[in-house]
């Protein structure tokens, strides 16, 4: 029998609200007003009242009740594609004289997508690139992206920022994948990939699986060939419009450096995801590492949560990724940031949305240090 | 997905004969939300579960299904 939702009220002398409350007939009281209650309870149940002169209004049923609740819980507090625009357009008007939003490219459903530079544009060379959302359903991996940038531009007259801002740039795109994640706040909260039509029927290539460098030399769950699987490389290297838009950010601003967030698990990723095998490089290896170990130690200080700096592969082989293709092809330092929060059980992919700020707090930390080793690097390691 | 092959959200164990690299390679299109030691958390339709379990690759503790877990984690949102 369905559980409902419903307000009562009376106005016969044998039915006073009072006796409503203190009745057996094991009602789930949510709220008692002088002239009415709102009560949970079943069809038979309701029955039961207006035979004993109540009157009853059904509001809506439990289940309804619940998951909009429970929807509108889980999505305040998180961008959706028009509010991030929105939020982007004010951060670069309040500070014209530093930010400035571009549109790189658009989605293969139509959707801008955009970046924000931040700097002051005084011959600068030195660049480093924050994005993030190539998957839909990792919300987490718009809102961190987005804060930096917030935090960039309010702290952009003290320094370390501002000594930053004057020595190079820093570019923000904070949702690479705005159709998707636009269809998880719309029909399906765990879709992952883009929103192109397969040839077959089936819908989404996956944006982190369609860069360029090694791209189609596994075949596995996760870097698929099959275009209904979540991890669907595509047709062919940059075949997907998202992913050109940032080949072609890349190619244009020549970044030092590129950190890319995603979620869950909590880890540091550093190349390569394609192999086991470790980045011939050595000096590479022991910077990446050693960057993403220090960045391990500034989040573990804010809230004591562990991310674990790992190699990629070591979390599972994946070919044609954004950072593979960053560092193989430009051999500037490059990170998967895997966010909140630990585990499946945790959320996984629905982090609640009182976890964004303490998500932010802690990551803002690593991120800054990115910035800084990437901006007072020595020299650039451009092939 | 047909209502008849639903996805769930899924801890695989392999068993003494596999292991969770060769989970990994199968070309089962799993969707692998995480990594352990001796275990993958994955998402993925009823038949490729039963397929793993027919071919003793691997134990399979099912969790929820993909909207049992998307009720229960987006109730848990305060």
């Amino acid at each position: 029998m369905a559980n409902l939702i419903a307000r009562v009220t009376s106005t016969s002398p044998r039915a006073p609200l009072a006796r409503l409350v203190t009745s057996p007939l094991g009602l789930d009281v949510w709220e008692v007003r002088p002239d009415f209650v709102v009560l949970q309870a079943d069809e038979f149940q309701l029955g039961r009242l207006e035979a004993m002169g109540f009157a009853v209004e059904q509001l809506q049923t439990a289940e309804t009740h619940l998951s909009t609740f429970a929807t509108a819980a889980a999505v305040s507090g998180y961008h959706s594609v028009a509010t991030l625009e929105q939020d982007l357009r004010r951060l670069a008007e309040e500070h014209p004289e530093i930010a400035e939003l571009h549109e790189i490219g658009r989605s293969i459903e139509g959707r801008p997508l955009w970046a924000l530079r931040i700097g002051e544009r005084r011959g600068s060379t030195r660049r480093v690139a924050f994005l993030g959302c190539h998957h839909a359903r990792e919300w987490i991996s718009v809102e961190v992206p987005f804060r930096l940038a917030e935090h960039l531009l309010e702290n952009a007259s003290s320094d370390p920022v501002q000594g930053w801002l004057q020595q190079g740039e820093v570019w923000v795109a904070p949702m690479v994948n705005p159709d998707g994640h636009e269809h998880t706040r719309t029909q399906n909260r765990l879709w992952r990939k883009n929103r192109r039509r397969n040839p077959g029927g089936s819908i989404g290539v996956d944006p982190n699986r369609n860069y360029g460098y090694m791209w189609g030399t596994l075949d596995i769950s996760t870097s698929s060939r099959v275009p209904s699987d979540e991890t669907y490389i595509g047709p062919r290297a940059f075949s997907e419009p998202e992913v050109r838009a940032v080949r072609d950010l890349v190619a244009r601003e020549r970044f030092d450096g590129v950190l890319s967030y995603h979620s869950y698990s909590q880890l540091i990723l550093f190349p390569w995801g394609y192999t086991v095998e470790p980045i011939e490089d050595e000096a590479d290896h022991t910077e990446m590492r050693g960057l993403a170990e220090q960045m391990e130690r500034l989040i573990r200080e804010v809230h004591g949560e562990t991310y674990t700096a790992q190699q990629a592969s070591q979390l599972y082989l994946t070919a044609g990724d954004t950072t593979d293709w960053t560092y193989g092809v430009y051999g500037v330092p490059s990170f998967t940031i895997e966010l909140r929060p630990a585990s499946a059980l945790d959320g996984g992919f629905i982090l609640p949305a009182d976890q964004i700020e303490p998500c932010w707090q802690e990551n803002r930390p690593a991120a800054l240090e990115f910035i800084r080793h990437v901006l007072e690097r020595p020299e650039s390691s451009w092939i | 997905m047909a209502e008849s092959d639903p996805t769930w959200i899924a801890r695989l164990t392999p068993t003494a004969d596999s292991s969770v690299a060769a989970l990994l390679g199968l070309p089962f299109g799993l969707d692998v939300w995480e990594r352990h030691g001796g275990s993958l958390v994955v998402a993925a339709p009823e038949s490729c579960l039963a397929e793993l379990e027919r071919r003793r690759l691997a134990t399979v503790e099912r969790w929820a299904t993909r909207e049992q877990y998307v009720a229960e984690m987006e109730r848990r949102d305060p």
